[in-house]
């Protein structure tokens, strides 16, 4: 391979670490127990990121590669801490599918009218696209969305979120199931109102 | 790497018998996220999909959702589907 080639200078990719700030805080916030560790997570990887600016070869978005090295932090500060998370009861009982059953018929078909449109209007830039998947991610119950952000984002295997919070394998499943069907359910919404 | 067979009671009453409806097609669809399907799984759930217009739609809204996730997240698609 030769040289990757960067077209930005260091500094000017260090200056535009701020307007990622808001949205790893964000997703820090939705995994760790207070703000002060999101804080710290975050502190963390632009530190980090500093370090490493030499290094980054621009083959990946800026925030693809912070979004990363957070990633790293946060399950580090997971697995540093000693005791279990304690899910909200409420998030933590068995499944019960009565969360979605206004979205289906008694014989499980989907209602008319929930659906929403089939993907974005054209006019929705991709940006925006993936702002709604955001706000829509914030709206998740906080320790769904915890979960969810172990699974796909920190790509944490079943076991580990399992003993982590002290969960059945059964219930993480019902809990994945319920955030991607808001998800949909909020994003669809999301396309269609553009 | 992925836990062994997970015996799951809410959903195993579905298999049997009942016909396989729109709600059990998005259970696959999330599962899939999390482990390859069996077979038998995938044959369900495309046999269901081909012949339902609503689950077409859902399948396509759930395939971009995951698309940005991914990107969202910053990474590319991990387990394939
Ligand atoms: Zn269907």
């Amino acid at each position: 391979m030769p040289e990757t080639f960067t077209a930005e200078h260091p500094a000017d990719i260090v200056h535009s670490f701020a307007e990622h700030r808001r949205f790893l805080h964000n997703l820090a916030a939705m995994q760790l127990n207070s703000r002060d560790e999101a804080d710290d997570a975050v502190q963390d990887t632009f530190a980090a990121a500093i370090d490493g600016v030499a290094g980054f070869s621009g083959q990946v978005p800026v925030r693809a590669w912070l979004v990363g090295i957070l990633r790293n932090k946060i399950v580090d500060a997971i697995r540093r801490r000693a005791r279990y998370i304690r899910l909200d009861p409420a998030d933590a009982l068995p499944s019960d599918d009565a969360e979605f059953d206004d979205r289906f018929t008694a014989d499980g078909c989907w209602q008319p009218g929930v659906l929403h449109a089939a993907g974005p209007e054209s006019s929705m830039a991709y940006r925006q696209l993936l702002e709604l998947v955001d706000l829509c991610l914030q709206k998740l119950p906080a320790n769904t969305g915890r979960v969810f952000l172990m699974r796909e984002f920190l790509g944490l295997e079943f076991t580990e979120i399992a003993s982590q919070l002290e969960l059945a394998e059964g219930h993480l499943r019902v809990l994945l199931y319920r955030a991607r069907m808001r998800l949909r359910d909020c994003v669809s919404r999301g396309w269609e109102d553009a | 790497m992925r836990p062994p067979d997970h015996h799951d009671d809410e959903h195993d009453d579905r298999n049997d018998g009942a016909r396989f409806s729109c709600r059990d097609s998005t259970w696959l669809v999330s599962e899939a996220r999390d482990r390859p399907l069996s077979a038998t799984e995938r044959a369900q759930l495309h046999r269901h999909i081909d012949s339902c217009p609503h689950c077409q739609v859902a399948s396509k809204q759930f395939e971009r959702l995951f698309a940005q996730i991914d990107d969202l997240l910053g990474h590319t698609r991990h387990n394939g589907g």
